[in-house]
């Protein structure tokens, strides 16, 4: 039930029709079939979904430390164009210290993985196998 | 420590030759039930494996120190998403983990250190022994052999229990359904099937699988100690799965044992393998495909589950020669409540299998173990891999039974009936009497024929009903010490002839007299 709410209000955000108009309009519609409590929870599952689609035109670029970032810039930019990102294209950057060194690039679900924690796992892995 | 050297160390590591690719990711979207719903893993398979991964956020220590991969099996390709089981602590799964594909459809690694072991659905060793060294991945999910691949079922497996093995043969790629209410020792017959394969010569033995599905773990835990005792263990791989574990390993678990079957089958082995049972199987498959939110139909269940058992069960099979002529022989067991066999289950896995063994409660109660109804048991290919020793005795007593059934009615007025039909009523009283048998107590093939070959002699008429296994035990205890050369000759020869058929004439006359 809710997922087909869920899918009415997004398409119809699609459409084109006001964030305010379609609000009013899925309310008077849970409210006429009696479904007012799922609310709530339809907004936060559109929420979700919109979040999860506007995720997917965001790349991810994560380093080990801020210094690391700058130095692996051209390393960096090769593996985002590998990835298929467009000059549109938002590129968030974060950092993540367990990394080590090197850096991980993720784009609409597929993972650039060019870290020294993932060097190092793997050269762990074919001693210990 | 110098920067100086810390760079260097760096530079070090980022020349490791990891080959660096672009991986497909998913991300968990949704969890519960040990359902997680995944968004990406554009290119999944149906039943491939996927990890979850622990790497993010998790220092090297931390990931160099962990153990166990969290396994997932994909089961619903959808529009926007994939649904995933997890095989494993659903617990260790959030929202927002990254999932990664294997590439692999699920399989199991086994090798023949896998005999003699306790395996979980995915084939690890939990019997805090040493963890087994798999030689080939085994696909858990495969199409069955096709006709032309196939011979036909002519080698017998021999349970050890003579009602079955004189009335309702199995042979070797044949599936025989064990089914009856609770308590009626469904599992005792196929642990004892288990125990009179030693009775095999040791190159024709075929290796054991029982497959617990959903059992009490003390239950499996006393079946292994059975087995142990009676030194079945040795050719016996236990795959269990207990009433506690998540419902998709339950459903693994009648396919890996198959995988597991068919690793040895391949190599030209017998592999006898045991589904305890497939009434839990069908629960556990209702249970996870209700949480994957597919349609239920009759009784809830699936619109898949004749499919599953089947595609389960045409796996075991008799192989060609020109494919090694190995096969798999399947028991599986279903449990009826209330003697109802036209449940929707009961009804479906008798239609899958070649034949049926019916236990009743009420024989039960009546001191008749093992509980068969021999009237609506039936083997539908195993006669053409009788021995042709047991064939020859075991015409006399499926009729001798059937005629008892029909006069068995009129035992009460049994002072009003004429000599003839009290005469058959006797005969057929200590019939049933002869195939009684204690549990964990199989009889080989060559002392079944010998003691039936006497009972269809009349020997037993000469004693009370209620001594009549005492005197089939003392019969074969005078065989064994004096005319031991009967047995070894049927057991050799597998046949009745002449000579033998004279031989055990004159050790029935013998014994006769030591009676009197």
């Amino acid at each position: 039930m809710k997922a087909h709410y869920v899918k009415a209000f997004i398409e119809t955000l699609r459409a084109g029709m006001a964030i305010d108009t379609a609000l009013a309009g899925l309310k008077s519609t849970l409210a006429r079939k009696k479904h007012d409590k799922l609310f709530a929870s339809v907004l936060l599952e559109s929420l979700r979904v919109l979040e999860a689609e506007k995720g997917t035109d965001t790349a991810v670029v994560a380093t080990a430390s801020k210094a690391d970032a700058s130095a692996l810039a051209a390393q960096i930019k090769a593996a985002l164009s590998e990835l298929g990102i467009k000059e549109t294209t938002e590129v968030k950057e974060v950092v993540d210290e367990t990394l080590i060194g090197g850096f991980v690039a993720t784009f609409d679900y597929q993972e650039h993985d060019r870290s020294y924690k993932k060097a190092l796992k793997s050269l762990y892995e074919s001693i210990t196998k | 420590m110098s920067t100086e050297i810390i760079e260097r160390i760096k530079k070090e590591i980022a020349s490791l030759d990891s080959a660096v690719t672009t991986t497909e990711i998913g991300v968990v979207t949704n969890v519960g039930d040990g359902i997680a719903t995944i968004d990406g893993l554009r290119s999944a398979q149906m039943m491939e494996m996927v990890v979850f991964s622990a790497d993010e956020g998790a220092s090297l220590e931390a990931l160099l120190g962990a153990t166990d991969t969290l396994y997932g099996l994909v089961l619903n390709l959808e529009e926007d998403s994939v649904k995933v089981v997890i095989l494993g602590n659903a617990d260790k799964v959030a929202e927002g983990m990254k999932v990664y594909r294997t590439k692999k459809l699920l399989s199991i690694p086994v090798s023949e250190d896998i005999t003699g072991r306790v395996v979980n659905a995915l084939g690890e060793a939990i019997d805090g022994k040493a963890p087994i060294v798999g030689k080939k991945d085994m696909p858990i999910e495969r199409v069955a052999y096709g006709v032309m691949d196939r011979s036909g079922v002519n080698e017998p497996v021999h349970t050890g229990i003579k009602a079955i093995d004189s009335m309702i043969p199995i042979g070797r790629g044949q599936r025989e359904l064990i089914i009856g209410d609770r308590q009626t020792g469904k599992t005792t017959i196929a642990i004892d099937t288990i125990i009179n394969q030693k009775y095999e010569p040791k190159e024709k033995r075929p290796l054991c699988i029982y497959v617990a599905i959903g059992q009490k773990r003390s239950k499996t835990a006393s079946i292994m100690a059975k087995l142990q005792e009676a030194g079945a263990m040795e050719y016996t791989t236990i795959v269990a799965t207990s009433a506690s574990e998540a419902s998709p390993l339950l459903f693994l678990a009648p396919f890996a044992g198959m995988a597991i079957g068919e690793y040895f089958m391949e190599q030209g082995k017998d592999v006898l393998i045991i589904l305890d049972d497939l009434s839990k199987h069908a629960n556990a498959y209702r249970q996870m495909s209700l949480l994957l939110r597919r349609p239920p139909g009759r009784e809830a269940y699936p619109g898949d589950i004749f499919y599953l058992h089947s595609r389960l069960l045409e796996r075991s099979a008799k192989l060609s020669k020109e494919l090694g002529g190995g096969s798999i022989t399947a028991l599986p067991i279903i449990e009826t409540q209330e003697g109802d066999v036209s449940a929707y289950i009961p009804t479906n896995v008798i239609s899958i299998t070649d034949g049926q063994i019916f236990l009743e409660t009420d024989l039960f109660n009546k001191g008749i173990r093992p509980a068969l109804n021999v009237g609506i048991s039936v083997s539908r290919v195993g006669s053409s891999a009788q021995t042709k020793a047991m064939k020859k005795v075991a015409g006399k007593i499926r009729l001798e039974l059937a005629q008892f059934r029909e006069l068995e009615a009129f035992m009460q007025f049994a002072s009003d009936l004429d000599e003839d039909t009290k005469a058959r009523i006797e005969s057929g009283r200590r019939y049933v009497e002869l195939l009684k048998q204690p549990q964990n107590n199989p009889m080989p093939f060559y002392k079944q024929v010998v003691s039936i070959y006497a009972a269809n002699a009349g020997m037993f008429n000469l004693v009370p009903v209620n001594d009549v296994r005492k005197t089939e035990d003392s019969f074969l205890s005078f065989i064994e010490r004096d005319r031991k050369e009967i047995f070894d000759t049927i057991e050799t020869g597998r046949e009745l002839t002449d000579e033998v058929v004279e031989k055990i004439n004159k050790a029935i006359e013998d014994f006769k007299a030591t009676l009197a």
